[in-house]
């Protein structure tokens, strides 16, 4: 299948090749194409080089697969509701199959530091991708769960900027916690 | 390349990041990592699903004012100072995270156990099968009516103890000043269904939905009920005069007690089934022998049995009988039913024996111990209450 090819411009003033379909997945850059404003290159200035290919990498996987794409995009499993499998049992191996690999992809997609997580994340805020905007997210609140503020701030390289007479409120608030479950 | 600054990351993402966090104390925590995270998100953890029941133990020996509480996710017994739980005061249920505190007088409460925050509700006394109350009158403080016009008398203590069976909370109690609640008690003696509004100063009956009175829970927005043989009363308490909707099944027989939950969005029914079992001869108490588990079909109306609950684990007893997702939660298994003791008396005269209550599994049919509990489990007067934590 030929498609258009869409040039967008990094912040760095780097020009990145994509297709129209797989440009679709963003919907900043959707509505730029039927907005009909196509002439030339899409300047992104707040998307940089290092960060743009990863950004393509991620269109192409999921450009122009709107159908099952967005059950992939939330992690596979609807939050709410089991998917009850009341349909054709080849079909669903199939989906089985499609979902496992695309899973896979993913896990492999989202090895990266936190520098790259922060750059992706507010890249695909700003072009309003949303499944890579809520793995990004998934990421982040992994990086959070079941650990101590200090842990969360090593993980994120962040400094406490607690006067502190609200870092001995936070210490408390920990204290408080382990106080209830110190007692046995 | 300018270093990623964590710290300013805009509100908006902040926001979505702790929308992911399941867990209160996920919550608290992110909260402390730097003041821009703090004021990124609010205080109440509006979006937290329902968080893994604790246990609800006894009062800590020579610390009366600390009370007990099991968690499974750790697998460990820790104490909470709460003096409202004092050993003369008991608890008639839990629902949404608030405790219903009855004592030796007329008047009962709803008791955060995690905030302490209380809620009063009207008092025993304005229960309109209660004729009338005076302290005056030892040993039968309390003059009440059956529904076919019997009087009788109750003391303080039987009152506590045995007047209300559960309650049960409509919705988001104490997210905010102004939200309306609707609380609907389960009456013990008469198998009557009482309710209240925010600012009510009496309790009413819903005398239509009488005999619904095995379980009730709140499920898209009304109060369902269920009777002995399966049938639900949807109850719509939004004006003073109650509107019931009686749903015909094809009536279910056997079992002991009837429990209704919501899972995943649809309704369940619960049967458990006791059997009397030796213990300390010649002494025989019951004990939970195994749950049957059905799912409501619209399309009967019927009852259809399942064999599975998928990841999901329900938590049944005196408490609002509710589920959650097992997989969210470390220590939780999918596919288990927890259960406490909540038809008490008949194991209590004079009796010693444990509490009945365990994990059954759906899977194998098979009932054990909640994990370290067995050194808690003296007979201690009353039974353990599943109790979720609630920050609201």
């Amino acid at each position: 299948m030929s498609s258009t090819k869409i040039f967008l411009k990094s912040s760095d003033d780097k020009t990145f090749e994509i297709d129209e379909t797989a440009a679709r997945a963003s919907e900043t850059l959707k509505n730029i194409i039927d907005g009909g404003c196509l002439d030339g290159v899409i300047p992104l200035p707040n998307v940089s080089s290092n960060i743009l290919p990863k950004v393509i990498e991620y269109c192409k996987k999921h450009g122009g697969d709107n159908g099952s794409s967005k059950k992939i995009a939330n992690g596979g499993v609807d939050k709410d509701k089991e998917i009850l499998p009341d349909y054709d049992e080849e079909e669903d191996k199939r989906e089985k199959v499609r979902v496992d690999e695309l899973k896979k992809w993913e896990e492999e997609y989202m090895d990266f530091d936190q520098q790259v997580l922060y750059d992706l994340m507010l890249a695909a805020n700003y072009l309003h991708i949303k499944g890579l905007l809520d793995l990004t997210v998934e990421k982040a609140a992994s990086m959070i769960r079941g650990r101590t503020p200090d842990q969360i701030r090593e993980n994120f390289n962040i400094n406490s900027d607690f006067t502190p007479e609200e870092e001995e409120e936070m210490i408390l608030i920990e204290d408080e916690w382990d106080d209830e479950w110190a007692f046995d | 390349m300018a270093t990623a600054d964590w710290c300013q990351l805009p509100p908006d993402l902040l926001g979505m990041i702790a929308q992911k966090l399941g867990i209160y104390i996920d919550y608290l925590r992110f909260r402390a990592v730097c003041l821009n995270w703090r004021s990124a998100v609010p205080k109440r953890p509006l979006h937290l699903p329902h968080q893994l029941p604790w246990l609800m133990l006894h009062n800590r020996r020579g610390r009366e004012t600390f009370r007990g509480f099991f968690s499974l996710s750790d697998d460990k017994v820790h104490w909470l100072e709460l003096p409202e739980a004092s050993r003369h005061k008991r608890f008639c249920g839990s629902s949404q995270g608030w405790l219903l505190v009855v004592g030796e007088t007329p008047v009962i409460a709803l008791l955060n156990p995690l905030t302490r925050a209380k809620i009063h509700l009207p008092p025993l006394s304005t229960f309109p099968n209660v004729l009338d109350f005076d302290i005056s009158q030892v040993g039968r403080e309390y003059v009440l009516e059956t529904s076919s016009g019997n009087r009788y008398t109750r003391n303080l203590i039987e009152m506590r103890d045995r007047f209300m069976k559960k309650v049960i909370v409509s919705s988001s109690l104490g997210t905010s000043s102004d939200a309306e609640y609707v609380i609907l008690a389960v009456v013990n003696e008469t198998g009557d269904l009482a309710f209240c509004r925010r600012g009510d100063e009496s309790w009413s009956l819903i005398a239509e939905a009488q005999s619904f009175c095995e379980d009730v829970i709140w499920y898209k927005g009304s109060f369902h009920a269920v009777d002995k043989f399966g049938r639900i009363a949807i109850c719509d308490v939004r004006d003073s005069s109650p509107v019931v909707r009686v749903i015909e099944t094809p009536r279910l027989f056997g079992g002991d007690i009837l429990y209704l939950v919501e899972l995943s969005g649809e309704l369940f029914l619960v049967t458990r089934y006791l059997e009397l079992k030796p213990c300390l001869e010649p002494d025989m108490v019951y004990k939970t022998m195994r749950f049957d588990v059905s799912k409501f079909d619209t399309s009967g109306p019927m009852w259809t049995k399942v064999e599975n609950l998928g990841d999901y684990a329900m938590f049944l007893g005196k408490n609002s009988s509710l589920s959650v997702r097992a997989s969210h939660f470390s220590g939780c298994r999918s596919n288990c039913i927890y259960f406490t003791d909540d038809y008490s008396e008949a194991n209590y005269e004079g009796v010693r024996g444990d509490h009945d209550l365990g994990i059954f599994s759906l899977g194998d049919g098979s009932i054990e111990l909640l994990p370290s509990y067995s050194h808690h489990s003296r007979l201690i007067w009353p039974p353990p209450l599943w109790v979720s934590p609630n920050p609201l």
